[in-house]
């Protein structure tokens, strides 16, 4: 009897060691998780809890959108049972975008993979597009600085922006078309083109406008005579003037002139959250409020109750057809034209690039 | 006629427990080999704490928390196995791992194909004495 209850108890005390040495489900933990965005603003807090009776300490990273991480705690010493608060904030500009979800990566003494939503509000959802082609210049407004305002305004407003290096993205764009996209042609009067479309310019331009109207598209023209070149860096063809533009809308009731005289800006002060006014405040943007009047080189000029449809004009002549800065439906789909008809008397190539974007946004967002 | 002493036979109570004791000794002494061996014996255990794959659009992101939960060290490498089979060596590797202790294996990658967001993945845990302890992972994320 002895012995079977000293066995017994050989056996018992084998098994008891197992279950106690045997480890909990996870000793780490991360709560109260919130991410958040206000335009190009963004704040993440956690708490971390240890259930681990030994000192750990860990990283932690939230990765952005371009898979790179967005926020980093590093070296996050948790005492024994013990609990830490993470918290960051700042100008993040397009890291993370409302309503997708993002990645918290642990490293340390424990790893993690947890996922988190990003809640908020932000300017636009979709993608902004700018190009930036070797060889493409341009005659009539300084194209580096109109790309520094457009980045600079996108960073600010939290825009999701891809900046278009080789005519190969371009014409991949072109081919596979994404919904919804930003596209700001920086070079004025010149628009990027893949090389075999130099030889039928109408075409192209004509697609363009389909391209535009069918995945509401937003083409943002920032200063020239819109539509009067193509360009794939190396060649030129030049179009007649005015017939471009015209192509694009498939419409012969839509010219450009040289602006004759002062352009007044239009009422858009009902400020819900989204106007443009809202957006001068978060960017940032000098002058605000904008000048009352300004004078435009380049104003289009289109006939009433034909086509193309306006949605918003923002400058334009009194008592006369010439509009400075105006938005254009193109087809029903969501497409829109946005004409900022740059150089003008009170904005540099630099606020060019930034107003013509906020007034994309504005056209998009109402 | 008189009673008829009946002459009691057997062992006292005092020699039968000492008896008994002898024999309960001896089983011990038999047995005690056997237990104690088997309390010292080398035990290749490893537990998985927990178990993640996250991935965001190309960005791909494995965890694993392994405990040695046995009496041996164990040397592990962490494997995770894409749609295609192809295996992906995590970090630390190779990780040793002493009784009791934890160690964390991260695979990460920028520019992953090969897994898609609802599908279960295979992750082995290789030791060259203990041999290899495999989990499945369910890939979660966009």
């Amino acid at each position: 009897m002895i012995a079977a209850a000293l066995f017994a108890c050989g056996v018992f005390y084998t098994e008891i060691t197992a279950v106690a040495g045997a480890p909990s489900p996870d000793d780490l933990a991360l709560t109260d998780m919130v991410l958040s965005k206000h335009y190009g603003h963004s704040y993440f807090k956690a708490i971390l809890k240890s259930s681990s009776p030994e000192p750990l300490v860990v990283n932690i990273s939230v990765i952005g959108e371009d898979g790179a991480a967005a926020l980093t705690f590093t070296d996050v010493l948790l005492v024994p049972k013990g609990e830490a608060e993470l918290v960051a904030e700042g100008s993040l500009g397009c890291a993370f975008t409302v309503g997708d979800t993002y990645t918290i990566k642990v490293t340390g003494d424990r790893g993690g993979a947890l996922q988190i939503v990003c809640k908020g509000v932000e300017a636009y959802h979709g993608k902004m597009i700018l190009f930036n082609l070797p060889g493409m210049g341009s005659t009539v407004i300084n194209y580096s600085e109109v790309e520094r305002g457009v980045i600079d305004t996108a960073t600010k407003l939290g825009l999701m922006y891809q900046s278009i290096t080789s005519m190969e993205e371009w014409a991949a764009i072109l081919a596979n078309p994404e919904e919804g996209l930003i596209i700001v042609n920086p070079y004025g009067n010149t628009v990027p083109a893949p090389t075999e479309a130099l030889s039928n310019p109408q075409s192209f331009i004509t697609g363009l406008g389909e391209t535009v109207s069918e995945n509401g598209w937003t083409w943002v023209h920032v200063g020239g005579m819109p539509f009067q070149k193509l360009s794939d860096g190396t060649s030129t063809v030049q179009i007649e003037n005015g017939q471009g533009i015209q192509w694009f809308f498939g419409s012969d009731k839509v010219n450009v002139n040289g602006g004759d005289g002062q352009e007044f800006l239009q009422d858009l002060t009902d400020d819900d959250g989204t106007s443009l006014n809202y957006f001068l405040e978060v960017s940032g943007f000098e002058p605000n409020p904008l000048p009352q009047k300004m004078k435009f080189d380049y104003a289009i000029v289109t006939a009433a109750s034909e086509l193309p449809e306006t949605k918003y004009t923002f400058y334009k002549s009194p008592g006369q057809s010439h509009a400075g800065a105006r938005s254009f439906y193109v087809g029903d789909d969501g497409g829109y034209y946005i004409h900022w008809g740059a150089p003008t008397n009170n904005f540099d190539s630099y606020q060019s690039g930034a107003i013509s974007l906020m007034l994309a946004l504005y056209t998009n967002t109402r | 006629m008189g009673c008829i002493p009946v002459a009691k036979r057997g062992v006292s109570q005092i020699i039968a427990a000492v008896v008994l004791s002898a024999i309960a000794l001896s089983a011990v002494m038999m047995l005690y080999p056997t237990i104690s061996s088997h309390m010292s014996r080398q035990v290749y255990s490893v537990s998985v704490l927990s178990s993640s794959l996250m991935k965001q659009e190309s960005y791909l992101l494995l965890s694993v928390n392994v405990k040695n939960t046995g009496s041996a060290p164990v040397v592990l490498e962490c494997r995770l196995y894409d749609e295609n089979g192809q295996p992906h060596l995590a970090s630390p590797a190779p990780a040793a791992i002493n009784p009791g202790a934890t160690v964390s294996f991260i695979y990460e990658n920028s520019s992953c194909t090969g897994f898609l967001v609802g599908n279960e993945y295979r992750v082995d845990l290789c030791d060259n004495s203990s041999g290899i302890y495999r989990v499945n992972v369910l890939c979660l994320g966009r």
